[in-house]
This record gives structure tokens, C-alpha cells and sequence, in this order.
């Protein structure tokens, strides 16, 4: 598929929206299907003994050989060639229309398919192509006639219904949209980007409590956005039952796959649990419970670490920790940032300890995820992400010595901790570099 | 003062009534003079600080280079919400496209429901919508059924809303279901006024059956916690109360269409706001920084401006997004100092005030001081309007006020010129009534004074009744106080009434000074006539000529040599009927004796010795046309009879002629000499005089128009230099003055000379006093000195009395002597008229008086003399004894006027029946 830019323009990789890149998936295996059927020749063939001439048929071949091997260009110089020794070559045309949508020529492709249709209407290919080609230009109003055209005579296409969905909802037509995604989930229930689009549809919709449940097997798919979505759902309750330390293992795992929504709601559960910003003691409470059965259910994911048999969840001890005692370090660190994100001061400790020190042999000092991590809580408000970053820049621990800022993060921290740490690095420096 | 106070306000009301007639038309309606002065307002003043509470987020560079052009991916804006809702921001604005679905290759659907997510948890967060205003056409097909289906809790029920709102039409698909989430939505349409520019707001627009919020009041209601969905309207003025408490929060003037002006403070964004770029936004919530952004929104109204500009408006102060619009709207709402249109009950006050005003001014006072008094209280209205604006807030329409004052004023101005001519009316006849009864009173008392001298010439002659002479002495000596006190009252009252005509003249015709386009016109007809004059006693001799020229009345011109008769002749000739048909002059003096029938009537050949052909006479060369008699006081008495013939009959015998010949000559006669003294002394037939007089036009010399030399004399100059063929010549002020102060016994014959020789005689171009060689003036005699010879001719008098109106006191004036002496001499010509007239007194009068205009006070003045006369000799036997009384008691009329008192005397005695002798 190096060669198709009408990909990419659709679904650029951003890490962010899942969705397209799941339409991005769809339109790959759409235009798959469709250049198997054209290389199948789904159009009814010259008949045997008909009077072709034969170098028409042979350019078409050479199109069809070069389109498989993905030379669109070279195809497209063929398939022409073969339309002018035998302008009535319906395949050849087909076939061109097709390379040009590949090359994102989706005007020549428009003109070539509407010539095609004219003498051959019921080309559904084709014409689903030329909706597609439609589609590219932003005319949505022309895709979705012809995709309308289209499910009339094949209502179970599965790419029709997709496109359908896509178009009625740009047109704003959200039941419409929602229609074509129940029908091509029914004939295909594992499409986890059309579940996905169709419980964004139901959201818009309001229809929330059927969208949370399309969102939760999409999400269970590996839909990153769904899963930022049912996270969303557990914490408001919306088409579920309300359960936030849920709601933060689905936000977890969004956020590992980059949705930023994810991570700032994270963030601001954090922020609530802390009793920083606006909110109530019984919010505060319930986000610092909801975190501590996060961290809890973190156990039941490394059964392993319990084959002793002693319940060491209820200890103290933090999963990161009894896992870099195994020398499980890689997988540690990780885990110790995610407890550390859960709000878990042992694990922050440890953290600050494993950047100081390292670990002889197995973690070299001054990793840079734990930098991150500081950095990141430091800007959210934790006073002790602060004073460990103070310490860091104070230091020079693994970045370059930078106390005016050490400084600036102390003094942003109200804690008795980070106002000593400050007393200490001022009276090192003297009174006149220091200001009160 | 009352009565044009009322009238003002019956003026200013209708003028008022007029406009607002005119403004319901669209007529009076004059936008672009309102807004001129409203935008420039807006341009110049420095607004005051805005509220810091708002906090515009602005799409910039480096975003765009981040997030590529067009629209963005709204995920993004949905981690900005959500940043900026955990930040504390109060309420949160995006600008983005609610009619239009994400476009997939910017997140689509996921980045939609991110939004509609973010917007939910949130929950305040207000989106615009972009509405267009809906015509009629839409309106009567499909309007209303899809705007029915969109919808959004925040729009309250129209059924609530007393407002004529703006009618919009609705997105063309279902409201994108993020919107749905949202605390409120709300419109950004901004009508542009008739000029295209935008200056107000609708608060509310209505779409179905619903009513959608402005962008800019849906904020302001969000950020004061006020209710949306209720909405009060109390005395053209929406009402924002809290949602929880329904406290009144802010008083919003809008108009009846829910409009509201907007003081835009500053091109672009409102001046004061903060502004942040949105990099700077996103790099705290990428940071996850808190700390920056609490600063940035806690507690604070951001509005994020992400989306490129979708439409724009043309404002006071340049173009704007309609956004940005929203944002001076929402400005003005939370800083709370609103502006506000004058409401129809202050505007129209206002008018009907500057109408009455303007009415006033042009009903009491000159027309120029009502112009500027116009003028400036237009001007003082526009210039106060600025000022009204920052002081009160309230903008005051221009259109309504102005139009009113003028047309208040082109009424009042109407009124002047309709009531004008009937007040003039009716004080003339007042102005006749008392000058009628002046005269009368002046006869009476110079009768009275008459009495009085007798009786005291009498008590002196008689010590035997000198008691009784005296007691009467005294009673008549109050009778004459009483009359002189009479006559004084009548006068100051005479006075009074001829200002109040000058007054309505000058009203008459207030573009020019009174009386100056007649006066004008007359010079310039006089001009095309070759008369160079602007002296009133000319010009006005010149109009009776004028009104007199195209009847067949006969013209006596008299005057002194060189005053213009033949010139006057001339004209009556040329502003006849005759004025193609030939003016024959002729000199009677020049005229040989023994020629006088030849020259005048024509021969026929061999008549007399030399008449070798037949000739026409002058008559006959002037059939059809005009004679102009010159010098006629000098025909002798033959010639005299010969031509009261030919004037009488219009047939004449050619001498040697058997039949006679007939013409049809128009006759314009003209002396030097005093013919009526001619007549009184023997030397004039007096049937001939009244033959010629049909109307005696009397010039003045040249030294009684003095103005008149300083006209004459450059144009003369001119022709005596062009005579000389020297060019450049000119008169220095000196010897104008001496020219005018010469006496010109010669008159413009003798100013002619004079400047020829000059012109001829002097050395240098520029002709001095000495040049002139003017002879030393005439010495005149000392003013109140009666005249011992009677210097002045009674047709001199006569002429002095018509052009004074036959008033005694101004007569006697202008010609320096005592009233009773001017008396005395219209009492002499007023028996001679009255025995020439055979005793019928309107005939008479109006002889004397020339102008059937004087001849009623000339005709009381007659009958008050003549019953004086009366009164004096009825008790007398005789017409001897009674003349005998009369030279007593009239010892001062002229000696030649007795024998028309005789003829009086005896022709009353003769009519008197005899009375019983005791």
C-alpha cells in the first residue's frame, strides 16, 4: 500500500486519533477489495470469440500487472493505451479509474468512473469508487448519491455502509450514520472501527447508555479513543455503573496510547485527589479510594509476584518495588511510574531513589522516564514531584545544574519539606544571590 | 410674545408631525447623518479600561504551524476545554463551526465527541452558532419546520418574548450533537444598517418558535451565573437575573427589535481585554501546567478563538469577526456601561423641542438673526450629540431633530410670507385711517390757531368785551394744546405703524434689504432708458411714467433745464404701445413765429412763397406715434389757442390746405417755467395747461440728487474722455465731492460741460477740484427764513408736499420752513383746485395730489379747509364783509390765492339763501 496517498491523506498516523487511524485501516482494505475485484475483473468479460482486438486486451493486461505490482503510473499509461486501440474496453476503464484514485488523481478518476457508469450503471465497484473518489474532493452531498445508489441494489456492502456512515455523518444525518454502522456491524460484528464509529455517533447522539456499550468492546478491541471514552463513562456513570478506580484503568491504558484527553483526566482526578483546584472533600475522597483500588487491582495483573503465597498487596510494598527485587527493572520502572501516578508516595520514593542511585549493573542513574515523570507531576502541583525536581536541577542530576529554577520550584511549594530544602540551597549560595 | 409662542409650538408640533410622517416613510430618516457623528464619536474617545475579567485566547502562527491552516483537529480544543475547565476558568467560548461535523481528516467524529465530552464535564462551556438572517421568501416555504427541530435548552419559548426579533434562518442540518453538551449557544449575527456597517447587535434572534441568545449575552449570562432561559423585558430593556436568586443583575437597553448598540472600544478586540496566543495555551496544557493556567482562566471568561474567520462584519471601526463582535458586545455586558438609542418618546421630545425652538426664532425675530439662530442650533444639536453619548450613554438620532428645526423654520417662514401681505394690508388701511385723521387734526389745529390769532386780534381792538374775548382766548388756546397734543398722539401712533410695515416689508422679502429689488429693478429699466439715477424721486417719477406711458393720457414734464425730459419723453415713448412708430421732438422755442403753423401742421405746395411742395408738419410725421412738445411754456398765446385745437379735435388744416387732416398723436409736453404760475398770471391758457397735464411728472435738479452726480459724473467722464481721446482719465474723491456740493443751475447739461472741459483742460489723467473750475456755490438761504420772493415755485411746493405724503411737518422740514407756512401755501392750491373743480373736493384733491394714493388725505385736508372757510364767513351778510374777514384771518396766504377765495366766497353767498334783514 506504499502507494496510496489517498491513504494518508485520510489517515495520517496521528497517535491521537485512533479513529483515523482505524479509518485508515478500512479505507486500506477497501481499496484492496476493490483493486482485487478489479483485477478480478468483476465486469462481465468480452466474450469468447468476440472480435477484441488484441492489443487493446494486451494493454490491458500490462495496466492490470502493473497495478498489481503497485506501478500505478506505468498502469495508468497501459490502460489508457488500451482505451484508445478500444474505447468501448469497460474493464480498461474500471481499471484506470482505479489507478488514478490510487495515484490521487481524484478528478481524472471522477471523469474516467461517470464515463464508465454512463454506459455501465450497475458497476457498483466502480461506482463505490467513484464515491470514494468523491468523498476526497469533499463532495459529500455526490458521495453519499452514489453510496445511496449503491446499498439500494447492495444494502449489506460492508465498504458501502462504512463510506455511509462517514458521509451521513458529514452531512449531519447522525441516524442515517448510525443505520449504515448497525448494518455493517451485522454482517461483520468484529469490525472494532466500525463499532467505534458507530458509539460516537450514539454519543453525539445522547444516546449514551448504547454508545457506552459500543464504546466498552471497542475499547476491549484496542480502540484507544474508546477506551478514553469508557473511562469517561465509568467516571460519569453514563450507561454504566459509576466506578472510577475503572474509569483510571481505562484512562491508563488511553493514555499509554497517547490520548491526551486521557492523560489530563488523569490529571485532574490527581488534582482532586490531592484536594488541589475546586473540589469537594467527598470527591477528594472518592478519587484517593478510587486511586488506592487502582493500585490494588495493579496486583491481580502480576499473579506471579504472589506465588508465595503471602498477600504482599496489603503491606506497604509497591508493585514496581517487589517486581525490581525479582530484577524485573525495565519493568519496574514502568510500574513504579504508574503507581507513582496513582498517587502512590512509596512508589514516588522509590522513584527518586532508583533516579539518584540507579541500579548497579541493571538501571544506570538519571533515567529519563523518571525525569519525565517528575517533571510532569512537578507541573501538575505535587510538592513532592517538586522538591525531587529541585533537588534534580540543584544537583545536576542528569541534566544540567540549573538552581534558579531549583529555587523557582521551591518557592511555588508550600510545604515544610520543599521551604527547608530552599533555606538550605539559599544559605549555600549567600544572601545576595537568593532572593526571599 | 403668547400668541408666537403658540403658534411656534402649533409649527414645531407640525413640523414634528411631519417628520415622524416622513421617518415612517423612510424619507426623514437620514442614518447616515446619525452615524456619522455616533462612528466618529467612537473613533476619537479614549474608552475607559474594559473588564479583565474577559480572556481571549487567539489562534496564532505558531498554532497554526503546529496544527496546520483551516480548521483545526478538535480533539485539540477539546484538551484546551478541558485544561482551562480544570484551571477554574469560569466560563469557556470556542469558535467553532457548529453547523459543520468535524471533517474526517481532522478527527472527524472522534474529535467531535471529544469536544461534546470535554463540553459535558465542563458544563460551561458556550458555542456560537452561525445564523443568517431569514427572508421572506424562506420564511413562507420551509423556515419554520426545520427550525423547529433545531434546538437547544438555552433558547427560551418566543411566546415569552414581547420583541419583534430578527428573524434567522436555521443551519441547514440538525445541531451537531456537541452542541448539545454545551451550557448555552448563541447567535452571531450582526445585521450591517442600511451604510453596511455594523453598529448593533440582536440580543435575541428568533429561529422557529424559539429565541437563541447572542454569542456575546449567552457569555455574559453564563460568567454572572444569570438565567437565560427566562426572559424579562421591563421598559425596552432586557433584564439578566441570577439564576438563583432572580436578583436583577444587569439592565440591557435594546431597541423594539431586541437590538442593541454596541460601543465597540477599539478596532479589533475590545482594547483592554487580556489576549493570549494560543501556543502559549497549548504549551501549559501539554505541560499539564496548573499553575499557568490558574493564572491564565481562574475564574475568568475565555473565550478561544481556534477556528479561521468564517465571516466578518464592517464596523465603526474596521472590519471584524462576527466573533469578535460578540467579544465588544460581551465587553459592554460585564463592564455594564451600555449604550442606548433614545427612545421614540425622547427622540420626538427632542424634535418638538428644536422645532419650536427653530419656529420661534423665525416668528420673532430678523430673518438673518433666524437664520443663524438656526444655523447654529443645528450645529449646537449635532455637536452635543457626542457629548450626550459619553456623558448619558443614550445616542441621539440627528435625522429627526435637524429635518424638524428646518422644516419648523421653512414653516414659520411660510407663515411670515402668507401673513405678511394681509398684516401690510391691514396696516396700510390703518396707516390711511391715521394719516386721515392726522390731517384732520392738523387742519383743526391750524384752524384753532387761526381762531386764536383772530380772537386775540380781536381782544386787542376791543377793551369792551375783553373779558369775554380773553376767557375765549384761553379756551381756544386749550383747544389748540388739546389738538397739537391730539395731533402728537396720532403722529407717535403714525410713527409706530409705518415701523411695524417696514418690519413686515422686510419679512416680505427677506433675502434682500427692503424695498431694493424695486428700487433695483426701476434703476436698471431707468438705465435701458439711458436716465442714470438711483434717486427715489426720480425712479419713482420714472414708474408713473411706466404706468401711465401705455394709456393715451397726455404727459407734462416739468423741470429745470437739464434734468432729463426729453430722456423722460423718450421713454414714455418707448414703454407705449407707439414704441415702433416714430417720436417726433420738438422745440417750441426754436420755432419761428410766422413758421409755427408750417412747422407743426405741414403746407401745401404754393401756399405761400417757397412752399414749393407739399410738407408734413410734425403732427403728421407723429401720427401714430409720440409728439414731444419742448419748451411749451414759451409758445405765445396764438400758438397757444392753435394748439388746444389740434389737441382737443386731433384735426388741423396744412396751411392752404381746404379739408383738414386728423392724427393720432400721443402728446408729451415739457416746461421749464411754472405753468401753473402762468396760468395764475396770464401768460399760460389755462384750458391749454389742463389739456397737457394729464400727468405732470416733476424732475428734481441735479443739486437736490446729489447721489445722483456720483453715478453721472464717471460715465459722463468717460464719454467726454472718449470725445478727447484720452484714455485713463478718472476723478479724485476731491472733485467728486466738489461736483456734488456745486450747485448745477444747468443741471447733467451743465455737469456734461463741466467734465469736458475738464477732461479737455486738465493736465494730469487724475482731474482734481481745481481742474473742475466750478464757480464759487450759491449762498442758500438760512433754514426757517420764510422766503420774501417766493423763491419756492407753488409747483415746487407742491411737488415737495406729494413726496412727503402731503405731511405738513416733513414737508415743512425739507424745505427749512415753518409748518404754518407750508399750510398756508397747500391751503392756497387747495381753493385754486377747489374753484378749478367747481367746488367737487375728490376732483380736486386729486389734482393736487397727483396719486390717487394721497388724494383721500389731501381730499380731508381740502374739505377741512374749505368747511373752516365755512365756518369763518357764515356769520356774514356779505361775501364783502366775509372777504373782508378772510384777508384778516388768512393774512398769510399767498396774495395770488385770494381770487380763488373770492371765487369761493361769492360763489358760497351766491348759493346762500338771503337771510331776513333785522
Amino acid at each position: 500500500m506504499r502507494y496510496d496517498p489517498y491513504i494518508k491523506t485520510w489517515a495520517g498516523p496521528s497517535r491521537r486519533t485512533r479513529a483515523q487511524g482505524l479509518t485508515s485501516r478500512v479505507a486500506r482494505s477497501l481499496f484492496v477489495l476493490l483493486l482485487a475485484g478489479c483485477t478480478a475483473s468483476r465486469l462481465p468479460e468480452p466474450a469468447p470469440g468476440a472480435t477484441t482486438p488484441a492489443p487493446a486486451h494486451a494493454a490491458l493486461e500490462r495496466g492490470r500487472t502493473s497495478m498489481a505490482r503497485g506501478e500505478l503510473s506505468q498502469a495508468t499509461v497501459a490502460l489508457r493505451e488500451a482505451l484508445r486501440l478500444q474505447p468501448d474496453l469497460h474493464q480498461a476503464r474500471a481499471a484506470l479509474g482505479l489507478a488514478l484514485y490510487g495515484l490521487g488523481d481524484f478528478d481524472g478518476a471522477i471523469g474516467e468512473l461517470r464515463i464508465l457508469l454512463r454506459a455501465q450503471p450497475a458497476a457498483g465497484d466502480a461506482r463505490l469508487t467513484l464515491a470514494r473518489a468523491l468523498m476526497a474532493r469533499h463532495d459529500w452531498a455526490g458521495a453519499r448519491a452514489e453510496l445511496e445508489q449503491v446499498l439500494s441494489e447492495h444494502p449489506d456492502l460492508i465498504e458501502a455502509n462504512y463510506a455511509a456512515g462517514v458521509v451521513r455523518y458529514r452531512l449531519g444525518d447522525l441516524d442515517g450514520a448510525i443505520d449504515a454502522y448497525r448494518r455493517l456491524l451485522a454482517q461483520a460484528p468484529e469490525q472494532p472501527d466500525a463499532r467505534y464509529n458507530l458509539a460516537l455517533m450514539l454519543k453525539l447522539a445522547r444516546r449514551d447508555a448504547e454508545a457506552t456499550r459500543e464504546f466498552l468492546a471497542a475499547a476491549e478491541a484496542g480502540v484507544a479513543t474508546a477506551q478514553y471514552f469508557v473511562g469517561a463513562a465509568y467516571a460519569a456513570g453514563v450507561g454504566t455503573q459509576r466506578d472510577l478506580a475503572k474509569a483510571i484503568a481505562w484512562w491508563f491504558r488511553a493514555a499509554d496510547q497517547g490520548v491526551t484527553q486521557a492523560e489530563e483526566a488523569l490529571r485532574q482526578i490527581r488534582q482532586a485527589a490531592a484536594g488541589r483546584g475546586q473540589r469537594g472533600p467527598i470527591e477528594r475522597a472518592a478519587a484517593e479510594q478510587a486511586f488506592r483500588d487502582f493500585r490494588a487491582d495493579l496486583w491481580k495483573q502480576y499473579p506471579v509476584l504472589d506465588e508465595s503465597g503471602a498477600d504482599i498487596s496489603g503491606n506497604g510494598d509497591t508493585v514496581g518495588a517487589t517486581l525490581l527485587r525479582r530484577g524485573r527493572t525495565d519493568e519496574a520502572v514502568a510500574v513504579l511510574i504508574r503507581e507513582a501516578c496513582a498517587l502512590s508516595e512509596p512508589a514516588q520514593r522509590q522513584l527518586a531513589t532508583l533516579y539518584e542511585q540507579g541500579v548497579e549493573g541493571r538501571l544506570p542513574a538519571h533515567d529519563p522516564r523518571i525525569l519525565a515523570y517528575f517533571t510532569a507531576a512537578a507541573a501538575e502541583g505535587d510538592p513532592r514531584a517538586r522538591i525531587e525536581l529541585a533537588r534534580i536541577y540543584a544537583g545536576g542530576l542528569g541534566v544540567a545544574p540549573d538552581l534558579e529554577r531549583a529555587l523557582a520550584l521551591l518557592r511555588a511549594t508550600p510545604h515544610e519539606d520543599a521551604q527547608s530544602l530552599l533555606r538550605e540551597l539559599s544559605a549555600g549560595l549567600g544572601p545576595a544571590s537568593i532572593r526571599p | 410674545m403668547m400668541r408666537l409662542s403658540r403658534l411656534a409650538a402649533i409649527l414645531g408640533l407640525a413640523a414634528t408631525l411631519f417628520t415622524a410622517a416622513g421617518w415612517a416613510l423612510g424619507l426623514t430618516n437620514l442614518p447616515a447623518l446619525d452615524w456619522a457623528v455616533y462612528d466618529y464619536w467612537l473613533r476619537v474617545r479614549d474608552p475607559e479600561s474594559a473588564n479583565r475579567a474577559l480572556v481571549v485566547v487567539e489562534r496564532d502562527a505558531a498554532s497554526e504551524t503546529r496544527f496546520g491552516p483551516g480548521t483545526w483537529d478538535r480533539a485539540v480544543l477539546a484538551s484546551a476545554i478541558t485544561s482551562l475547565g480544570r484551571a477554574g476558568a469560569a466560563t469557556i467560548a470556542v469558535d467553532v463551526a457548529l453547523g459543520v461535523p468535524g471533517a474526517p481528516a481532522r478527527g472527524g467524529a472522534a474529535s467531535d465527541a471529544l469536544l461534546a465530552e470535554a463540553t459535558a464535564l465542563t458544563d460551561a462551556v458556550v458555542y456560537p452558532i452561525t445564523l443568517e438572517p431569514a427572508s421572506e421568501r424562506h420564511l413562507a416555504s420551509n423556515g419554520n419546520a426545520r427550525a423547529q427541530a433545531v434546538t437547544h435548552p438555552s433558547w427560551a419559548e418566543m411566546s415569552r418574548i414581547p420583541l419583534n426579533l430578527v428573524e434567522a434562518r436555521p443551519p441547514r442540518g440538525p445541531l451537531a450533537g456537541l452542541a448539545r453538551h454545551a451550557w448555552a449557544i448563541g447567535h452571531t449575527l450582526a445585521p450591517a444598517d442600511a451604510d453596511g456597517v455594523t453598529r448593533r447587535v440582536p440580543l435575541f434572534v428568533r429561529l422557529g418558535d424559539r429565541a437563541v441568545p447572542a454569542l456575546g449575552l449567552a457569555l455574559a449570562a453564563a460568567f454572572l451565573d444569570a438565567e437565560l432561559g427566562e426572559i424579562v423585558v421591563e421598559r425596552g430593556a432586557l433584564v439578566l437575573r441570577a439564576e438563583r436568586d432572580h436578583v436583577p443583575l444587569r439592565r440591557i437597553p435594546m431597541n423594539n427589535q431586541g437590538q442593541m448598540l454596541v460601543a465597540f472600544r477599539g478596532a479589533g478586540l475590545p482594547r483592554a481585554v487580556v489576549r493570549v496566543p494560543f501556543h502559549e495555551l497549548w504549551a501549559a496544557v501539554e505541560a499539564g501546567n496548573a499553575d499557568v493556567l490558574r493564572g491564565l482562566a481562574e475564574n475568568k471568561l475565555v473565550l478561544v478563538l481556534a477556528d479561521p474567520i468564517r465571516a466578518s462584519g464592517r464596523t465603526p471601526l474596521g472590519a471584524m469577526p462576527d466573533v469578535v463582535i460578540q467579544a465588544h458586545l460581551l465587553d459592554a455586558l460585564l463592564d455594564g456601561r451600555v449604550l442606548r438609542e433614545a427612545s421614540p418618546a425622547l427622540t420626538w421630545l427632542v424634535t418638538l423641542a428644536l422645532a419650536m425652538l427653530g419656529a420661534w426664532l423665525w416668528l420673532a425675530r430678523a430673518w438673518w438673526l433666524a437664520s443663524m439662530g438656526t444655523g447654529v442650533l443645528a450645529l449646537a444639536y449635532v455637536a452635543s450629540l457626542p457629548l450626550v453619548l459619553s456623558g448619558a450613554g443614550v445616542m441621539l438620532p440627528a435625522g429627526p431633530p435637524v429635518t424638524a428645526l428646518i422644516l419648523a423654520a421653512a414653516g414659520a417662514l411660510a407663515w411670515n410670507q402668507f401673513t405678511a401681505a394681509g398684516r401690510v394690508r391691514q396696516l396700510r388701511d390703518e396707516n390711511a385711517r391715521v394719516r386721515e385723521l392726522l390731517a384732520r387734526q392738523e387742519a383743526d389745529a391750524e384752524a384753532l390757531e387761526e381762531d386764536l390769532e383772530s380772537a386775540r386780534t380781536a381782544a386787542a381792538r376791543s377793551s369792551s368785551a375783553e373779558r369775554e374775548l380773553g376767557r375765549a382766548v384761553e379756551t381756544l388756546r386749550s383747544q389748540v394744546a388739546e389738538a397739537r397734543t391730539q395731533e402728537e398722539h396720532t403722529r407717535r401712533r403714525l410713527d409706530a405703524l409705518e415701523r411695524e410695515l417696514h418690519g413686515l416689508r422686510a419679512a416680505e422679502s427677506p433675502a434682500a434689504a427692503p424695498g431694493a429689488p424695486e428700487h433695483e429693478r426701476l434703476r436698471r429699466e431707468c438705465e435701458r432708458m439711458g436716465i442714470v439715477t438711483a434717486d427715489p424721486g426720480v425712479l419713482a417719477a420714472f414708474r408713473d411714467l411706466g404706468r401711465a406711458a401705455g394709456s393715451a393720457l397726455p404727459i407734462l414734464l416739468l423741470g429745470e433745464p437739464g434734468t432729463g425730459k426729453e430722456l423722460f419723453a423718450r421713454a414714455a415713448h418707448r414703454l407705449s404701445r407707439r414704441a415702433d412708430r416714430p417720436f417726433v421732438a420738438v422745440n417750441m422755442a426754436a420755432i419761428a413765429p410766422e413758421l409755427f403753423e408750417s412747422e407743426l401742421f405741414g403746407h401745401v405746395k404754393g401756399s405761400f412763397t417757397g412752399a414749393v411742395a407739399d410738407r408734413k408738419g410734425y403732427f403728421e410725421q407723429a401720427d401714430h406715434g409720440t409728439i414731444f412738445l419742448d419748451e411749451v411754456g414759451e409758445l405765445r398765446p396764438e400758438h397757444q389757442g392753435k394748439l388746444l385745437r389740434v389737441l382737443q379735435d386731433k384735426t388741423f388744416h396744412r396751411v392752404g390746405a381746404s379739408r383738414p387732416s386728423t392724427v393720432d398723436v400721443r402728446v408729451v409736453a415739457a416746461s421749464n417755467r411754472d405753468l401753473e404760475r402762468g396760468v395764475a398770471e396770464g401768460w399760460f391758457r389755462e384750458d391749454l395747461y389742463f389739456r397737457l397735464k394729464g400727468l405732470v411728472l416733476e424732475l428734481p435738479p441735479l443739486r437736490e440728487r446729489p447721489g445722483d452726480i456720483a453715478l453721472l459724473a464717471p460715465r459722463l467722464l468717460a464719454e467726454a474722455a472718449a470725445e478727447a481721446h484720452r484714455d485713463g482719465v478718472a476723478l479724485s474723491e476731491d472733485a467728486v465731492l466738489a461736483l456734488q456740493a456745486h450747485d448745477w443751475p444747468g443741471n447733467i447739461r451743465e455737469l456734461q460741460h463741466c467734465l469736458r472741459r475738464a477732461v479737455t483742460l486738465a493736465e494730469s489723467r487724475l482731474i482734481g477740484r481745481k481742474d473742475l473750475r466750478l464757480s464759487p456755490a450759491t449762498p442758500t438761504p438760512p433754514t426757517g427764513v420764510a422766503p420774501e420772493r417766493e423763491p419756492h415755485s407753488d409747483s415746487a411746493v407742491l411737488a415737495c408736499l406729494r413726496r412727503h405724503g402731503f405731511d405738513m411737518q416733513a414737508t415743512a422740514g425739507a424745505l427749512g420752513w415753518d409748518r404754518s407756512t407750508v399750510t398756508q401755501r397747500l391751503k392756497g392750491l387747495g381753493f385754486r383746485a377747489l374753484v378749478q373743480s367747481g367746488g367737487d373736493h375728490t376732483r380736486a384733491a386729486l389734482d393736487l395730489a397727483g396719486d390717487p394714493a394721497s388724494a383721500r388725505i389731501v381730499e380731508v385736508k381740502l374739505r377741512e379747509y374749505h368747511e373752516h372757510l365755512l365756518r369763518v364767513i357764515q356769520a356774514f351778510d356779505s361775501a364783502d364783509a366775509a372777504l373782508g374777514a378772510c384777508r384778516r384771518r388768512f393774512k398769510n396766504l399767498p396774495e395770488r390765492h385770494f381770487r380763488s377765495l373770492e371765487s369761493l366766497i361769492r360763489q358760497h353767498f351766491a348759493l346762500r339763501p338771503p337771510t331776513a334783514v333785522v
